[in-house]
């Protein structure tokens, strides 16, 4: 039992990254507008995230260093800087949507507006942060966060010819009536949003926070593989729900309440009711992911002590940056805005910060003088190089195609 | 201070983290940028700047960590640093003096992170952390307790 609830720190970093607000709606969406044809990105992400994060997770446990703090050591000042910002900008206008989310969330049970909910979502993010144990925090919204497991079923009683959905999968074609720049973009959209940087910050920060030693590598690498693909298949049935009942039907996804439909319409009152839940738990887990994300990278590139397993007062600018990250994205939200515009937005910087996270990362896995033994393999190796390509690729790209398809449209 | 002193080799201090006799560091690779932590393994700054004591004989010698944003600086360059040093001088509380300076006789290892035995009245070093605790987390209720 114990080895299984350790598990929950991959859990709820792969919620963050897969089905936070900004991938529930974008997964959907996508499911709605291009059917079964973008699966495929999903599981080159899934593979992705798994190849860094048990990089990072094992120089955590290893060498004892969180992530950022390899940004700065092996990039230097000045890069890791246009980093610590690109990333700082990604984590920030995705915790303002994870608020948003929460709200939005309350509003669907409640019918109150979401609007005048975002102060009290805020003020709750930042209490747990001050005051939960990290573990709690963890098991807490990562295993509620799975009641979106719902969907899984709700695929299921749907009860689609599997074949042919097979066949749409391993023979991806673009709908007709989408252009192919529309539909890269939304690939690179799925790919950074899959690997997004602030999943790295909070895995190597959260086992350091958990004092992960050497001969919890094991306990790294399960929380890796169970944790992420676990994520992406969640986020694979919230598309595949889209794509049986949305696109057949012609329904495109601009809100919330649309990617909870398949749910309710497959499985009624109670399905709903789960759904709901485990969106509230996803979204608030993503918000407390992204907020201690902003602390974790600032207290790194500039040697802070910083952490919320000691008491606040021996780590004030760390969590004097995150109350600032909360109270900026608080403010961002309350504009007015739309929340899933602003993570689809927030894809620009990211495409400045993926390459300049994860070089670091690859680089110092393959010290000896700080991963003596348990340095890469060949295999590790091959794998990170591979996609430190493919995540250029997608940063080059990323905002040529946003600014030709218009984002999107 | 610029990073001239990049290959300045730095004789081997004696540290636990286990090194060949004789091989060197590089002040770039394995000083600069580098995490510092105190006695208790808690972090306590980067080594944002090195002194360097020129010996006409012989190579340079590193005599002391620099730390903070004033150190910081003027190795970011350009638009950044002037901002950066704007930032700082609006924050500093005393005279401006200069960066916060670690003696490097305290260092007592390098490997991973720079490990030193932290003075009692380390003035300087944790300037920042002091205000902010002063003035905004300390008066937070429950700022004394860990939440574990």
């Amino acid at each position: 039992m114990k080895r299984l609830l350790a598990v929950t720190l991959g859990i709820l970093t792969a919620i963050g990254g897969f089905v936070d607000i900004g991938d529930l709606v974008a997964a959907s969406l996508v499911g709605a507008r291009f059917g079964f044809s973008l699966v495929w990105v999903l599981l080159v992400g899934v593979v992705g995230i798994c190849v860094y994060a048990e990089m990072a997770g094992r120089v955590a446990a290893v060498a004892g260093r969180p992530t950022f703090d390899l940004v700065r050591e092996r990039l230097g000042p000045r890069t890791a800087l246009a980093n610590l910002v690109g990333s700082l900008l990604v984590t920030g206008l995705t915790l303002a949507a994870e608020l948003a989310g929460v709200a939005l969330a309350i509003e669907l049970i409640s019918s109150v507006a979401h609007l005048l909910w975002v102060p009290l979502v805020g003020f709750a993010v930042w209490l747990v942060i001050w005051r939960t144990r990290f573990e709690t925090m963890e098991r807490v919204f990562g295993l509620a966060g799975l009641a979106l497991v719902v969907f899984v079923v709700a695929v299921y009683r749907l009860d689609p010819a599997w074949g042919s959905v097979l066949e749409r999968v391993t023979h991806p074609e673009v709908p007709g009536g989408e252009g192919l720049p529309t539909y890269f973009y939304y690939a690179i959209a799925l790919f950074a949003s899959a690997m997004t940087p602030y999943e790295v910050f909070f895995f190597s920060s959260g086992g350091i926070e958990e004092k992960w030693k050497r001969k919890d590598l094991i306990t790294a690498r399960i929380n890796v593989f169970l944790g992420f693909p676990l994520g992406g298949f969640l986020a694979l049935s919230i598309m595949a729900a889209a794509a049986l009942l949305l696109h057949p039907a012609g329904i495109a996804v601009e809100h919330l309440s649309q990617v909870v439909l398949p749910v309710g319409y497959a499985l009624g009152k109670l399905g709903l009711g789960l759904v709901l839940i485990g969106v509230f738990a996803a979204t608030f887990g993503a918000a407390l992911e992204t907020a201690l994300s902003s602390g974790y990278t600032v207290a790194q590139y500039f040697g802070w002590t910083w952490g919320k397993t000691a008491a606040p007062r021996t780590a004030s600018r760390f969590h004097a940056v995150v109350i600032v990250a909360l109270l900026a994205g608080m403010t961002l939200v309350l504009t007015g805005v739309d929340p899933v515009m602003v993570t689809e937005y927030s894809l620009v910087f990211a495409a400045v910060a993926l390459p300049l996270t994860y070089l670091p990362i690859l680089v110092v896995a393959n010290d000896p003088e700080y991963m003596g033994e348990a340095r890469n393999g060949r295999f590790a190796n091959l794998m990170g190089g591979l996609y430190l390509v493919v995540v250029l690729m997608a940063a080059v790209a990323a905002i040529p195609l946003m600014i030709a398809t218009k984002a999107g449209l | 201070m610029p990073d001239e002193e990049a290959d300045a080799r730095e004789e081997t201090r004696t540290g636990p983290e286990a090194r060949w006799a004789g091989r060197a560091y590089s002040a770039r690779f394995h000083l600069l940028d580098r995490q510092v932590v105190d006695g208790d393994d808690r972090p306590v700054c980067k080594v944002d700047d090195l002194e360097l004591e020129l010996d006409p004989d012989g190579p340079p010698r590193v005599t002391a960590v620099f730390v903070g944003p004033a150190a910081l600086a003027p190795r970011l360059g350009g638009k950044t640093a002037r901002w950066l040093a704007a930032v700082q001088r609006r924050l500093s509380v005393g005279e401006g003096e200069g960066p916060a300076r670690l003696d490097f006789g305290r260092v007592t290892g390098i490997g991973a992170v720079v490990r030193v035995d932290l003075p009692e009245e380390n003035v300087g070093v944790h300037a920042l952390e002091d205000w902010t605790r002063e003035n905004v987390i300390g008066r937070l209720p429950g700022a004394d307790h860990a939440s574990g």
